[in-house]
């Protein structure tokens, strides 16, 4: 727009709004070096600003994630040892039913068997009611007061499913298991074949020996039973770790993406707050001679 | 010869009053609403009409200052008074929306968004540890922070309701008394016009209090006779003559209106006829007041009903640590953000947390986990939000570029009104030595009519 008449007011006035916009945007970059954020508020870039809670709330979820998946590698990593152990002493009981069954054992060697195997039995009754942080890991999802399995092989607990949320998109992972899996149930469970046993070794009779042999093929399925479990357990675990080592990178990967879309990029912030600084005063100065002489110096008096 | 004394004479006066205006305009260099005033000096002729015995010479009789002109762009100020009232406008919309962005801290880790992330959180904390009291009670603490954030925001977004309509109230107050001093100015000037003067300071004064007017609330205006003006604000008169009306706020009612008591007969607020403001400051207010701030409060409503929806029947699906249905969680007896609180039975009792899934045993935090997951559900209370940040972001964006475009609007018009009206020094001091030369020469001419007159008289034997 051509102004054809200047006056010293509007010469002024048009200094001070110039000096004016460029302190605001002195101001604005100020604000961006000392908050490090790049975005304050929704109105400077509302896109900006929803990506940023999107990625700050999935970086919360993702941690959260973390965490499960640490909860679970525990509880997995407890019923391992645990099914390890019981594998261990149920081969043990194995080798005695073999020494059992032989014929030519006498009644005071046979009772020695029976002790062992009853001492046995009570310690894998303690492994069945191993707990994880005071929580059996047998029971399903009960808390029965005398603990998993009585000791006369009652099981107290329930089948349910202990899940743990560990990826995105509802990726979860039961991480118990249930006593009756592991165990058996009925006439074949583990606990009552290990009385039998016990009951035949005492008993000493060729009926009892005869009865043995069955035993030992009830003991054998539970045994498979068990390692089959265990590698179940064992593939459970690598899952989880593989999803925990995912978080993991998730989580740099979402971090880095918030800092991105909200921090500043240091050295070009700097760089422009230099520049702005250099434009600020070149401004103060162009506005200083706005006091200029007018024709009163020049006229003679 | 005495006519010649008098032709230098009338420049002498002329002249005089030239540079008395010269200084004036001197003066006020720096008067803001100042303009410019110009002497415009008509030469007087000579006899013209023949009389039967006696013919002038039709020699001319000298100067005369014929008006002192206000140079002012008429159009121009008609097109001030509508920018600098939408200028008006659009800040006080950004101040506005400025203030509530500042409530609402996001992005941020104490926003909103944080805090529900943190609840989602707490309840898988709870589902990996059913029977762990501090679980319980954290997941108890988080949901009364995120219902306290959503009740302190709910508060101070109607609390700068409130302190707009006070803002309302003290400039609809110096509207009031702006159009009683342009009433009298009205008065003032109609009576200078009709004995033939140029009252160009008040002139000046009226137009600066109805520059004010336009900012509070958008005015036009119609020439009245005799240099009076008319000041109306959508469409109903404000000053007319020496008239002054009065505009009152009515806040009784659900939404703001105002009124109009014209003869200050009214004695309360809500009688009158209802007025129409829609521009200047009392128009932003008026919008965010009914229109803008309850629309945002609806929307926060939304996310803590859908919040307090969600929770709640989810809630109601699992069993407490006594193995009883979970009850609420949040108080149903509340409504919207204010009314958003954790219920007190469970603040009292954490075990009435539902953890567990139907039918599970005591350590079952199938419930909890399932909660935990609404995180990321897509229609859940974080995407309401979200979406709600989105709008509220994109329309306080789009308020702060309208303020930068009109800001640039206003001041190029203004520099063009300034070229008009505003004093330039360089021409008001060639003016004086022009006025000041002229003066000098017309001193002159008496000198020379007075040295004529003492040869006739005194020389001549």
């Amino acid at each position: 727009m051509a102004i054809f008449r200047i006056t010293q007011n509007s010469i002024a006035k048009n200094s001070l709004d110039r000096l004016q916009q460029n302190l605001a945007r002195m101001e604005r970059l100020q604000d961006q070096l000392s908050s490090g954020k790049q975005v304050r508020r929704p109105s400077e870039d509302p896109a900006a600003v929803v990506s940023a809670m999107s990625f700050r709330s999935e970086v919360r979820r993702t941690e959260q994630y973390g965490r499960n998946a640490s909860d679970a590698l525990a509880w997995l990593g407890t019923i391992d040892n645990t099914l390890s152990a019981t594998t261990t002493q149920v081969s043990r009981v194995r080798e005695l039913v073999a020494l059992g069954m032989n014929g030519s054992m006498d009644s005071a060697s046979r009772t020695a068997l029976a002790e062992e195997v009853a001492t046995i039995k009570s310690s894998i009754l303690g492994l069945a009611n191993q707990t994880y942080m005071d929580k059996p890991i047998f029971a399903g999802t009960a808390n029965p007061a005398g603990g998993t399995y009585a000791s006369n092989g009652t099981f107290n607990g329930n089948t349910a499913a202990i899940n743990r949320t560990v990826g995105s998109g509802n990726a979860t992972v039961q991480v118990n298991i249930a006593g009756p899996t592991v165990f058996g149930s009925g006439a074949t469970q583990l606990f009552q074949v290990l009385t039998d046993i016990e009951t035949h070794l005492r008993g000493g009779t060729p009926a009892d020996v005869a009865l043995l042999s069955t035993d030992l093929d009830n003991l054998d399925a539970n045994r498979v039973n068990i390692t089959n479990k265990l590698a179940e357990v064992g593939a459970r675990y690598n899952r989880v770790e593989t999803m925990r080592h995912r978080a993991d990178e998730a989580l740099l990967a979402l971090k880095s993406g918030l800092a991105e879309v909200e921090d500043i990029d240091l050295p070009k912030t700097m760089v422009e707050v230099q520049l702005q600084e250099v434009a600020f005063q070149a401004a103060l100065q162009a506005t200083s001679r706005v006091i200029q002489p007018s024709l009163l110096d020049f006229l003679r008096s | 010869m005495y006519a010649g004394l008098s032709i230098a004479l009338s420049s002498l006066y002329a002249h005089r009053q030239a540079l008395e205006t010269t200084g004036h305009n001197i003066a006020n260099v720096n008067t803001e609403g100042y303009t410019r005033q110009r002497v415009r000096m008509e030469n007087q002729g000579g006899q013209t009409i023949p009389a039967y015995f006696s013919r002038g010479t039709s020699v001319g009789r000298g100067v005369n200052v014929a008006e002192i002109e206000r140079l002012r762009d008429a159009f121009m100020e008609a097109r001030a008074l509508a920018e600098h009232s939408t200028q008006s406008n659009l800040r006080r919309t950004q101040s506005v929306l400025g203030t509530f962005e500042l409530l609402l801290a996001e992005p941020g880790e104490h926003g909103l968004q944080a805090q529900l992330s943190e609840f989602w959180s707490s309840w898988d904390d709870v589902a990996n540890n059913p029977q762990d009291l501090a679980a319980r009670s954290q997941v108890i603490e988080l949901g009364r922070t995120l219902a306290t954030s959503f009740n302190q925001i709910a508060i101070q977004t109607n609390s700068q309701r409130e302190s707009g309509i006070e803002q309302m109230r003290f400039i609809v107050n110096d509207i009031n008394s702006a159009a009683q001093s342009i009433a009298g100015l009205n008065e003032e000037i109609r009576s200078s016009v009709n004995a033939g003067m140029s009252p160009n300071d008040a002139l000046d004064k009226r137009d600066a209090l109805i520059a004010e007017v336009a900012k509070y609330a958008g005015v036009t205006t119609r020439p009245s006779n005799a240099g009076a003006v008319n000041v109306y604000i959508g469409g109903i008169a404000l000053v007319q003559d020496a008239r002054a009306n009065q505009l009152q706020v009515d806040s009784s009612g659900a939404n703001v209106v105002f009124r109009w008591d014209g003869d200050n007969n009214l004695t309360t607020t809500t009688e009158g006829t209802l007025g129409n403001v829609a521009n200047g400051e009392l128009g932003a207010l008026l919008t965010a007041v009914n229109t803008t701030l309850p629309g945002y409060l609806t929307q926060l409503d939304a996310v803590a009903n859908s919040l307090r929806t969600t929770v709640n029947t989810q809630h109601a699906l699992g069993l407490d640590a006594n193995g009883a249905a979970g009850g609420q969680f949040f108080d149903n007896t509340g409504a919207g953000a204010s009314g958003l609180t954790v219920l007190a039975a469970v603040i009292a009792n954490p075990d009435l947390v539902a953890a567990a899934q139907a039918g599970g045993g005591v350590l079952d935090g199938e419930n909890a986990r399932v909660m935990a997951n609404f995180a990321n559900a897509s229609g859940g209370p974080d995407a309401v939000y979200k979406a709600f940040i989105d709008t509220f972001g994109v329309e306080a964006q789009r308020a702060s570029r309208q303020v930068a475009i009109q800001d640039e609007i206003t001041r190029q018009l203004d520099g063009v009104r300034d070229a008009e009206a505003g004093v330039n020094l360089d021409e008001e001091m060639s003016n004086l030595v022009k006025y000041q030369h002229a003066f000098d020469a017309a001193a002159r001419v008496i000198q020379t009519v007075d040295e004529m007159l003492d040869t006739v008289i005194n020389r001549m034997r």
